[in-house]
């Protein structure tokens, strides 16, 4: 180790200096960041690493679920963003290195490492010295071998995280089920996510050979969402995604954004979606979004956030009840823009409803019903590559 | 006059003693009158013979100042009807029966040299006259040479007497208890509560002399039966039950004037309340603040909130120290350095633990409650087959220098060190009977075959593999052989066979040392029930007997392991001597449990009150550091003292200003506080600065660190891994590492365990692999 600093040194005795744009440095700080927990039991990992070489900075962070790697070319669009003095790599805590960077009053920051990894940070008159850690002691992230790349456009990317995602669970009593599957299988990308209570399934084509087939891919619904926030909605329109074992990368232009992926076998479900109906009701997504939000003003107090939905197919109507003993009740009617098959009780939580039907992204939605304690299904009027599946709740 | 009117008065005190014997020799003319012998007595039976268990207490006491070794108390409805109490000790001289149900009449001592060097538990003389005074007394006594006594007294009066058969040792039989005290009487409490008050003052005589055979019976049922070999441990089993003497430990410290030494019961066993700390000076149950607070401290973070210990707790030392002259029952004691004593008893305490495994076992726990509505779930009856990513352990994680792993030079730095740490050489200086080496740490200085001998052959198990990594852990020569060695299951293994007694003896003749509870094997073997037969209905004689021979037989087929993995495992740079075993972590359970195995079962580890203790054990350090920086106040704090106090507290301006108080004198005796130190908690400053000012007043100094400890707990709480948080195998094994290096690895600061273990056997037990 001694050796290698010591050759990496250059003859200034500096381990790494360079000169950076500061919004381009804070920007990619603030991607890393998502990676790296306040709480950890490696504390090597409370850190951001910087590797400068030649071509720019890399920044990384890293946490038990996710490694965010963002990359700083010497220039982007003709504009430079970055000078490489003297190659080399440092780990800075992240808690401060962040809000340092954040706070700095010039354009330009200076950074350089010294010998025994204490970081100089200059912008204007601000000269911040920081304990830094060896760059050597951070863990490698993974290394992927792309065989099958398969590109997605990013705002479907997006709209697929939002559609799926808040139906993990987010307890770790089944830790499968805290992830989302993925399924690639005749250029369609099926994501399925469930914490045994309701379930989301979202369908998108994505541009592949039909021959590259992966399934059981179960990505944690908590990288997902970090992923979601780092996509911006300008640059590069694709997101690359490579898939191994027990890892999942998505690259674009500048960051990768690693995950692991949940070991262990995601339950089949395709045989828990019913495929007969009972009931089938068509409503304004809007008009009964806003009925269960009201209603769920009483229901809050109930653990279950328990509504109760009530069909009248003659009067093209449904009554949405919610009542706690102690504070009181909430009656609403909803009209039904059309009622196929006998008439339905059932009570559902309002809470399950409303992520559904926010997420839906579809003005008028189809309800099909099989059954007062079946599982029930949400479903954009004319488009069958979104749904959403919700147990009902068992009432005494 | 003023003597009556003191003596009534002062009713409580012990000199209406003096003032009465005074009013004794003085004759007396006109008004004030010099009392009957009967009525004196009387009086002092008030204090003396409050209840039944009192008369219990005197009676058994007398006895074992006699030097019984075998003491017998039969009880009859709680003590109303009969107490009878009889011992083997050296008997009245015949001529010596009358003399003692004389007021101040004793044996014990004679002159006042002897009142400051009180050996014996009595010697004021007033039991037997008190109790004669309100009760029928009849006693029985011979020394073993010569004809014996027999004498009956009621209401100090004696009834009848003449010559008995000449058996050594004495027999009280107190009957008509308070028949002429009809306020007394009517105060007792239910048979149920007086049987208690007996039963206590019993266990706490049997604790103090555990050489001495105890057997007490209430209406012909046994209620305590220890055997007198002098072991603590059985005395113990004999009143809390088997569990609780097996998770107990013996300990022993030494200062120039005081000797403790005793048992305490692991933290995993408490009490809600204070009265299971037993506290004995020269053999006499006393009740003392300052000791008990000691001993809380030496349990400190080891018990959770609102929960006490039960511990027994010896001290020895020169009677001059002592002065349990406080009050006629003896319970209060004044002791000379008593600061001195304070602190043995802590540090010896806070020692023993330190150098112990305190891994509680598990036992199954009920669970379960219902909501009025029930929300469904789904049940995955079919799960997709085996699919491409169904690799466990398969990783891509590549890590050449990775600080958490040092192979097999971890283990070599342990052996080293280890003949080093001091343990062991403490207990044979305790005069315990148990000489059988140390069992804390198996694998210093016992030959290594033996140890083996149990030992579940795991050569194969390496722990988490880490692909990539450098995985082959280093296996010292002398460890192989373990691995085909015979399991120790098998049922023609000697130590394995389920018969009681077959497995205490092998335990006890290999001598070895299974330190499952860090109990010396033929030390948990011997606390079956003594040999004098089982009788008591409460305690069934085979339940009990096997249930010993079941624990006895476990400890002989679940090993610890440490021996055997000494070598493989580097995670324990043990810096305490390893207290933590080795372990390898299998997964995690739940994002909150860490799941982890070695040779002698499952641990399970929470994982946030783990990295609590480790984060607190920081904190604690850090925050001791006294910062310079100091808070100045715009409205000065004033605060007024007694003047005792007052004198106290400015001897110690010197060092409150070194704290970063800036005291001034304000006024005769008040002081005055312009400045403090800023980790005062905002909005409480006046209250710790009078907390920090008790502390002065009551122990003399004042401890930055213990002050501080709330806000280390706090930040540890804030700063660990929350439940519900996956860990990577990585994080996993930082963990386990640096919990390993922790001074107290068992409990998290608020005293919740941190691990806990399920044995081998008790799973093999479970699957009905072993009978």
């Amino acid at each position: 180790m001694a050796l290698a600093t010591s050759s990496i040194a250059g003859e200034s005795g500096l381990l790494m200096k360079l000169t950076v744009y500061r919004d381009a440095l804070a920007e990619n700080v603030n991607h890393v960041m998502k990676a790296v927990s306040p709480r950890t039991t490696i504390p090597i990992l409370t850190g951001i690493k910087l590797e400068a070489t030649p071509e720019g900075l890399t920044l990384t962070g890293s946490d038990s679920d996710v490694s965010i790697q963002a990359f700083i070319p010497l220039e982007e669009d003709g504009v430079q963003k970055i000078e490489i003095h003297q190659p080399g790599s440092i780990v800075l805590i992240a808690r401060y290195f962040a809000d340092i960077v954040k706070k700095l009053p010039n354009d330009q920051v200076d950074i350089e490492v010294d010998s025994r990894f204490v970081t100089r940070i200059r912008s204007g008159q601000a000269e911040f010295s920081l304990n830094g850690l060896d760059a050597e002691e951070y863990p490698r992230l993974p290394v992927i071998r792309a065989d099958n790349v398969v590109p997605i456009r990013k705002d479907l990317l997006k709209q697929v995280i939002r559609q799926t995602v808040y139906a993990v669970s987010t307890s770790e009593t089944r830790p499968v089920l805290t992830g989302a599957n993925w399924a690639i299988k005749n250029g369609r990308l099926t994501c399925v996510a469930t914490d045994s209570h309701r379930l989301a399934k979202r369908v998108v084509a994505v541009d592949v050979d039909p021959a590259v087939e992966y399934k059981n891919v179960v990505i944690p619904g908590k990288s997902l969402n970090e992923l979601g926030k780092i996509l911006d909605d300008n640059g590069n329109d694709w997101v690359d995604i490579a898939i191994t074992s027990n890892q999942i990368l998505f690259k674009t232009d500048n960051i990768q954004f690693f995950s692991r992926l949940l070991e262990g076998n995601y339950p089949e479900t395709d045989g828990l979606i019913p495929r007969d109906a009972k009931t089938e009701i068509i409503l304004n997504t809007k008009e009964f979004l806003q009925a269960i939000d009201r209603a769920s003003l009483l229901a809050r107090e109930e653990r279950n956030n328990v509504v109760k939905l009530k069909t009248f197919e003659a009067e093209k109507r449904v009554e949405i009840i919610s009542q706690s003993p102690e504070i009181g009740r909430v009656y609403e009617s909803v009209p039904v823009i059309d009622h196929s098959g006998e008439e339905m009780r059932i009570s559902f939580s309002s809470k399950y409803m409303m992520d559904a039907l926010t997420r839906i992204d579809a003005e008028e939605i189809k309800v099909t019903f099989t059954g007062a304690m079946k599982p029930f299904l949400i479903r954009p009027l004319d488009d069958d590559n979104i749904l959403m599946l919700i147990l009902p709740i068992r009432t005494n | 006059m003023r003597t009556a009117v003191a003596m009534w008065k002062s009713r409580q005190s012990a000199q209406v003693v003096s003032l009465i014997s005074y009013a004794l020799e003085v004759a007396v003319m006109g008004r004030i009158k010099k009392m009957d012998e009967r009525l004196a007595n009387k009086i002092a039976a008030g204090e003396v013979v409050e209840r039944p268990a009192s008369i219990v207490k005197e009676l058994v006491e007398n006895a074992l100042d006699a030097g019984a070794t075998s003491v017998q108390i039969e009880v009859e409805e709680g003590g109303l009807r009969k107490i009878k109490v009889t011992d083997n000790g050296h008997g009245f001289l015949p001529e010596d029966c009358e003399a003692a149900f004389e007021r101040h009449a004793t044996s014990k001592i004679r002159d006042e040299h002897d009142l400051f060097h009180i050996r014996t538990l009595g010697f004021r003389g007033e039991a037997l006259p008190s109790i004669a005074s309100v009760s029928r007394v009849e006693l029985l006594t011979g020394t073993g040479e010569g004809p014996g006594r027999y004498l009956v007294i009621q209401g100090g009066e004696i009834l009848e007497s003449g010559l008995a058969p000449s058996n050594r040792g004495t027999e009280m039989t107190v009957t008509q208890l308070f028949y002429n005290t009809p306020a007394r009487l009517k105060h007792l409490k239910t048979i149920h509560t007086e049987l208690a008050n007996i039963t206590d003052v019993v266990n706490r005589l049997a604790l103090a002399s555990p050489d001495v055979r105890f057997l007490l019976t209430h209406d012909g049922k046994i209620l305590l039966r220890t055997n007198g070999n002098g072991d603590l441990a059985q005395v113990l089993a004999a009143i809390y039950g088997y569990r609780t003497a097996k998770a107990s430990l013996s300990f022993s410290e030494e200062s120039l004037d005081f000797k403790v030494y005793g048992r305490l019961v692991k933290p995993e066993i408490t009490r809600a309340g204070r009265q299971y700390v037993y506290l004995f000076i020269n053999g006499r149950f006393i009740r003392h603040y300052g000791l008990f607070n000691a001993v809380l401290r030496g349990y400190h973070t080891l018990l959770p909130i609102g929960r006490y210990p039960i511990a027994v707790i010896h001290i020895e030392t020169d009677p001059a120290l002592i002065d349990v002259n406080v009050h006629p029952a003896k319970l209060e004691a004044r002791i000379s350095k008593e600061k001195e004593l304070c602190e043995l008893v802590e540090r010896a305490i806070r020692e023993t633990f330190h150098k112990e495994r305190l891994i509680p076992s598990v036992g199954a726990r009920p669970k379960g409650e219902k909501g009025r509505s029930e929300q469904q779930a789904f049940r995955f009856e079919t799960f997709s087959d085996g699919s491409a990513a169904a690799e466990p352990n398969a990783r891509d994680y590549v890590k050449e220098a990775s600080p958490l792993w040092t192979d097999g030079e971890g283990g070599a730095e342990k052996k080293a060190s280890a003949p080093g740490t001091p343990d062991g050489d403490r207990r044979p200086a305790a005069g315990e009977r148990e000489t059988g080496g140390d069992a804390r740490m198996p694998e210093l200085g016992k030959p290594a075959g033996e140890d083996r001998k149990h030992a579940a052959p795991h050569g194969d198990e390496r722990g988490f593999d880490r692909s990539g990594a450098p995985a082959k852990q280093v296996v010292p020569e002398a460890e192989r052989p373990a691995a085909s060695r015979p399991r120790p299951v098998e049922p023609d293994d000697q130590s394995a066979r389920p018969d009681g007694d077959g497995a205490a003896q092998t335990v006890s003749s290999t001598g070895s040392d299974c330190p499952v509870f860090h109990e010396r094997p033929h030390d948990t073997a011997s606390l079956h029930p003594p040999e004098f037969g089982l009788g008591g209905e409460e305690r069934p004689a085979n339940g009990f007997a096997k249930d010993l021979a079941d624990e006895t037989e476990r400890e002989a087929v679940d090993p610890d392991g440490l021996p055997d993995t000494a070598g493989t495992g580097p995670k324990t740079e043990a810096r305490r001597g390893g207290r933590m075993p080795v372990l390898y972590p299998i997964g995690q359970l739940h994002g909150t449990y860490i799941l982890a195995q070695n040779e002698s079962g499952l641990y399970l580890i929470d994982q946030h009150a783990a990295q609590e203790r480790i984060k607190y054990e920081y904190f604690r350090e850090k925050v001791a550091e006294t910062d310079p920086e100091v808070q100045e106040l715009l409205l000065p704090l004033t605060f007024e003292f007694s003047a005792a106090e007052y004198a106290i507290i400015e001897q110690h301006f010197e060092f409150l200003k070194s704290l970063g108080f800036a005291v001034e004198p304000f006024g005769p005796r008040s002081v005055i506080v312009r400045a403090h130190p800023r980790w005062l908690p905002r909005g409480r400053e006046k209250e710790m600065i009078e907390a920090i000012v008790q502390e002065l007043l009551e122990r003399g100094n004042v401890s930055v660190k213990e002050l501080r400890e709330d806000l280390a707990i706090m930040m540890a709480c804030k700063k660990s891994i929350k439940a519900n948080h996956h860990l990577r195998p990585e994080e996993i094994e930082a963990l386990l590492a640096d919990l390993a290096k922790a001074e107290d690895p068992f409990t998290c600061p608020h005293g919740r365990p941190v691990i806990v273990h399920i044995s081998t056997y008790e799973l093999e037990k479970m699957f009905k692999r072993v009978m």
